[in-house]
């Protein structure tokens, strides 16, 4: 009986069918297992949370309306210069897919997906295209290969246990690396457009800056080392083609690197590249790599995360080590045989610039091996030392930055040398099909415990999950704040955290959507949700402060400085959720009722089954104040204002982060601002006429060709905000008479543009973008013909 | 046919620095990897309360006890495994009470600050010594007070401590005899415990190397005749003494010979060496691939600091490989 089922198998095995669909339906298997491995996961519930949110991919239209193209942020913070437009081409794209899929949990479980199968793709035409000699058929090697890239427990772990946006660089940078070994054999220039294509909608930008630099840093330090190995001619050749595919799509990515470059060399403390070259964070280098490097090349070399982190910082993975990775372990030395078998064979099995080519990927990965563990005797204190160069604090968890480049280093590495090894035992079929059998099985083994890892809790409580249905009651209460508060306010959001996060529990169990509060996406309305929404400004910390010691009346200062005017209160956070990382204990304790009835006034809102509520401030106060202003926001970098009856200096008040980017631009015409349901600030003097939006105008790009006004007199308010002195005497001496309108007792009416002057960078970038693609596509059109 | 061994005085040699390398690994571990002090002779004892399983976790409200008769006198120290557990917010203390079996009342007892325990493999509880404790029977007691209750230690082989005996000087060194016979069962007890010989096994690295470099040497003079001619065999005597010389230096200089510096000095050994006789890199990979072997049968020991040391053997055997090779390959260019 066995023996016939075996006949029949091996009859199967050898069928033509199997041999002319046989891979192919393989291929398609997996990328189907690929795409139903999230309904699997998550149950059907959302997958959110994180600092990123991952809101973007369920509701990628409100995304898009209320986060994105500005360069000034507010995403439950004090406004910053953080320009995120990088998501802009994505986002559209998401937006445009979710008319089609109308289901948030049908097209978040894609976004979930297609990162891997990207990368399952990609990987295998990368490694296709580094294998030159292609006598025989080595699909099976390079498909081997891509599942042991994409089902990694490196990958898995440091990728998507808080699937954040580099996941996309999985699938990104093999196709990067496809296409630029195509234009270095060609020259054809479809092969930059494509990827100008890709990096364009999946870069993400800055975003993903820290992890694309974790792959090019061993790679590039190791074609250095290679170029030994190569004549100048080539080398020369290989360096422009170089400079010229990734100069455009530098070029290309202007629309984002335009306004994230500036921030860079800007002065003022809202931007957040003054955070991430701060001596702050400078220092925090050498202390984060201390704490953090623990682990020893030999798991890398498994093909799994360190372990010894794993138990340092109690993570989930120190369960799945002690349950599984730490019984199955000796298995995965079959990568470690692969590796050297294929080392020791290369010289017999390899063309003169395969072994060149090998070498260059063995090198990269004896770089990434050491970028990944770092605590190597020695070459710990020299990366310590590197902590000096700039930007290179960039790296302060390493084990997080070089997961990826080192998992993708080593599966090209891996691949190559099964490549070799099936030339090497071309005589001897059984060797060579009991080594690949063993690491295909092992491969699928160790990636058994993938749902473990990623449905795992919330960290530092046990029974809590993220995967959640976000309820109505809560979307429907952010509709009631969209069309009762004027987005010119702040919120703060109760309970008051560690970090930037807010809570929302799921409809039908405890578990939480614990990542970036997303008031503002859902109401268009700013939150300020913990500490960290202060952006590391000292009122973060005296918040805490006057929180626990109970000085209310330092809160509502604070709260009144920082336009903070209303209270939103969330009451149904879970018990375990509360004794998370995500909340400081004490600064709990003391949001009791008493510190919400000293820091409140009335209750304005309340959601239908009592969860949320939302209270007014005991003093409010406006986002621009300033004698006699009238004023109206356009959108987050614009505003327009009326100021009447100027007789005198007057001060021009901005309730928002100081930042030297904001301008006032005199208006040639003076526009009288009318406001039929204007909220009047009678201490203040100033009539807010509620909002006329508008993301972009034409005439906003004349603002690069405008002198701004008063810019001697711009300086910090209140150790917060933004001040300009009003001088009427100037403006008569200085402007034309259409600029103002003289009363009849003297005084003058002036209109004025509030601008945050940094977003024309994106303008003059998103044009160069568009002009880079739009020429390359134009000569690679014209060559084509 | 064996041109290195037929020289005596290289033979004798060879051997002299065998020995010495023994010498070396039985001095250095004794010396280097008990924790404890020089003058105590720990001794692995068998706990007469019996637990159920490898491991037991003591928490908040739990006693772990340990019974058992000593075997010598100066009894001064118990000496208890724990798992490498990290503990997240330290918080209350461990107690340990120490009595002898027939005693009514705790001897003697003494608080530890929990956050002592943080990630700890074994810890020596010291109590006053008792000069005259042979065979006689002693309880202690471990528990923890105001700990949380997610907080909590795990002792490994509950059924098996170690105590120790601490000899004051004047009875070390008083006679030839006694001092022997301290040496000897100094020697004896630390050889018996099973972790020490797994750990004592990285002061067997340099006879390992030395072996190894041997029958390099010997494939080397093998393969390569022009090698043997009698400048060059000169050449080779004079230089790879001194080149051996230097490395036994380093390694008893820096007992923990894979920490800087000593590791740069084998670095350059090694490439010396492999330039000298002309290695290939497949030589540095298969000293990779064993070293990778042997860590992969020590994993499931736990053994941090031998890790560590092959840890940086490993990745710098395997770097000079990748060296090599590109060195290899430059040269067909």
């Amino acid at each position: 009986m066995e023996f016939k089922m075996w006949l029949y198998f091996n009859n199967f095995y050898r069928s033509s069918f199997v041999k002319k669909y046989g891979f192919n339906l393989l291929y398609l298997f997996v990328i189907s297992i690929i795409l139903l491995l999230p309904y699997y996961l998550f149950a059907g519930k959302l997958y959110l949370g994180g600092d990123d949110s991952r809101l973007f991919y369920a509701y990628p239209k409100e995304y898009l309306a209320n986060n994105q193209f500005f360069s000034w942020s507010n995403l439950s913070s004090v406004g910053w210069n953080y320009p995120n437009q990088d998501f802009l081409p994505f986002v559209l794209l998401w937006s445009a897919l979710s008319l089609v899929i109308r289901s948030t949990v049908i097209i978040t479980y894609l976004a979930f997906s297609l990162p891997l199968i990207l990368g399952f793709i990609y990987f295998q035409k990368m490694v296709g295209e580094l294998v030159l000699d292609r006598k025989n058929d080595y699909r099976f090697e390079f498909f081997l290969g891509a599942l042991f890239y994409i089902t990694s427990p490196i990958l898995i772990h440091n990728h998507y246990l808080n699937p954040l946006i580099p996941i996309w660089l999985i699938g990104l940078i093999p196709a990067v690396v496809t296409f630029f070994i195509r234009f270095l054999k060609t020259g054809d220039y479809i092969y930059v457009l494509i990827a100008i294509i890709l990096t364009t909608i999946f870069s993400f930008g800055f975003h993903n800056v820290p992890w694309i630099a974790g792959f090019l840093l061993p790679v590039m330090l190791s074609l250095a080392v290679c170029t030994v190995l190569f004549k100048l001619l080539d080398i020369s050749n290989f360096l422009l083609k170089f400079i010229i595919f990734f100069g455009l799509i530098a070029i290309s990515q202007s629309f984002w690197l335009f306004p994230i470059l500036p921030t860079f060399i800007g002065p003022g403390t809202s931007s957040v590249t003054s955070k991430v070259v701060s001596s702050g964070f400078t220092n925090d280098f050498a202390r984060a790599i201390q704490a953090t490097a623990r682990g020893m090349v030999i798991h890398p070399l498994l093909n799994l995360f360190h372990r010894q982190m794993a138990f340092d910082f109690n993570w989930n993975l120190k369960n799945i080590y002690l349950s599984f990775y730490d019984k199955i372990f000796f298995l995965n030395f079959i990568y470690i045989i692969v590796l050297f078998l294929g080392v020791f064979n290369l010289k017999r099995n390899t063309d003169k610039l395969e072994r060149k080519i090998f070498l260059i990927i063995l090198t990269s990965f004896t770089f990434s091996l050491y970028f990944f563990t770092i605590d190597i005797g020695p070459l710990f204190n020299l990366f310590i030392l590197l902590g000096n160069l700039p930007g290179f604090v960039l790296f302060r968890n390493a084990y997080d930055k070089f997961a990826l480049g080192h998992t993708l280093i080593y599966a090209s590495l891996l691949t190559y040398c099964l490549v070799i090894l099936r030339r090497k035992f071309k005589n001897d079929h059984s060797i060579y099909s009991v080594l690949f059998f063993l690491f295909f099985i092992i491969t699928l083994i160790i990636a058994l415990p993938t749902k473990s890892i990623i449905v795992s809790p919330l960290w530092t409580t046990h029974n809590i999950y993220k995967n959640i249905t976000i309820p109505n009651e809560y979307i429907e209460f952010m509709s009631k704040i969209k069309t009762s508060v004027s987005p010119t306010n702040n919120i703060l959001s109760l309970p008051y955290g560690l970090s930037l996060y807010s809570v929302i529990k799921d409809t039908s169990s405890d578990n939480v959507y614990v990542g970036v509060s997303p008031v503002v996406i859902f109401s268009g309305v700013n939150d300020i949700s913990g500490f960290l929404s202060f952006n590391y400004l000292p009122e973060g910390e005296e918040m805490n402060k006057a929180i626990v010691n109970k000085n209310y009346a330092k809160v509502n200062a604070i709260l009144y400085s920082h336009n903070i005017n209303y209270v939103m209160v969330t009451n149904n956070v879970p018990n375990e959720v509360k004794k998370s990382f995500i909340y400081v204990k004490d600064v709990l304790a003391a949001q009791d009722k008493n510190f919400l009835k000293n820091i409140t006034d009335k209750k304005i809102l309340t959601s239908s089954n009592r969860n949320y509520e939302l209270y007014t401030t005991k003093k409010r106060n406006s986002i621009i104040s300033s004698p006699n202003l009238r004023f109206t926001r356009i959108n987050r970098v614009k505003y327009e204002l009326l100021i009447t009856g100027v007789k005198k200096k007057q001060m021009l008040i901005f309730n928002d982060s100081f930042h030297p980017g904001w301008k006032l631009y005199l208006r040639s015409k003076i526009d009288i601002i009318s406001c039929n349901h204007g909220v009047i600030f009678k201490d203040l003097k100033t009539e807010e006429c509620g909002v006329r939006p508008s993301i972009f105008k034409l005439q906003d790009l004349l603002y690069i060709f405008k002198h701004p006004s008063f810019e001697k007199s711009h300086s910090v308010y209140n150790n917060f905000g933004n001040k300009w002195v009003i001088d009427p005497e100037y403006i008569k001496a200085n402007f034309d008479k259409k600029y103002y309108q003289e009363n009849s007792d003297g005084s003058i009416n002036v209109s004025m543009d509030l601008y945050f002057a940094p977003q024309e960078y994106f303008y003059v970038g998103t044009i160069i973008s568009f002009l880079t693609i739009f020429g390359l596509t134009l000569f690679v059109v014209v060559k084509k013909k | 046919m064996n041109v290195l061994f037929k020289n005596k005085l290289i033979t004798l040699l060879i051997f002299a620095v065998c020995c010495a390398l023994i010498l070396f690994w039985i001095i250095a571990s004794t010396l280097l990897i008990n924790k404890i002090s020089f003058s105590v002779i720990s001794a692995t004892t068998q706990n007469q309360i019996n637990y159920n399983g490898n491991t037991f976790q003591l928490r908040t409200g739990q006693n772990y006890q340990g019974k058992f008769i000593a075997k010598d006198n100066n009894l001064g120290l118990i000496i208890i495994s724990f798992e490498a557990k990290h503990i997240v917010k330290p918080s209350g203390s461990l107690v340990f009470k120490f009595k002898k079996a027939s005693s009514k009342k705790w001897d003697f007892s003494h608080t530890y600050n929990l956050s002592l325990f943080d990630s700890q493999t074994s810890f020596s509880f010291g109590v006053p010594i008792i000069s005259e404790s042979t065979a006689k029977n002693y309880t202690f007691e471990l528990s923890l007070e105001n700990v949380r209750s997610a907080d909590y230690l795990i002792v490994k082989n509950p059924n098996i401590f170690i105590a120790g005996y601490k000899y004051s000087k004047s009875q070390i060194f008083g006679t030839k005899s006694a001092l022997i016979h301290f040496i000897i069962n100094k020697v004896s007890s630390s050889f018996s415990d099973y972790d020490f010989v797994v750990n004592s096994l990285i002061f067997l690295t340099p006879l390992g190397l030395f072996l190894v470099f041997i029958i390099l040497l010997k494939k080397a003079l093998r393969l390569n005749k022009k090698l043997l001619t009698v400048k060059n065999l000169k050449f080779g005597q004079r230089y790879l003494k001194y080149l051996l010389l230097i490395f036994i230096i380093a390694e008893l200089s820096f007992p923990q010979i894979l920490q800087l510096p000593s590791s740069y000095i084998l670095t350059i050994l090694w490439f010396i060496t492999f330039a000298l006789f002309k290695f290939k890199s497949t030589t540095s990979f298969i000293i990779s691939i064993a070293l990778l072997v042997f860590w992969i049968f020590i994993i499931p020991f736990g053994l941090n600091n031998l890790q560590e040391s092959l840890n940086v053997l490993v990745y710098f055997s395997f770097a000079t490989g990748v060296v090599q090779l590109l060195i290899e390959q430059g040269r067909e260019k």
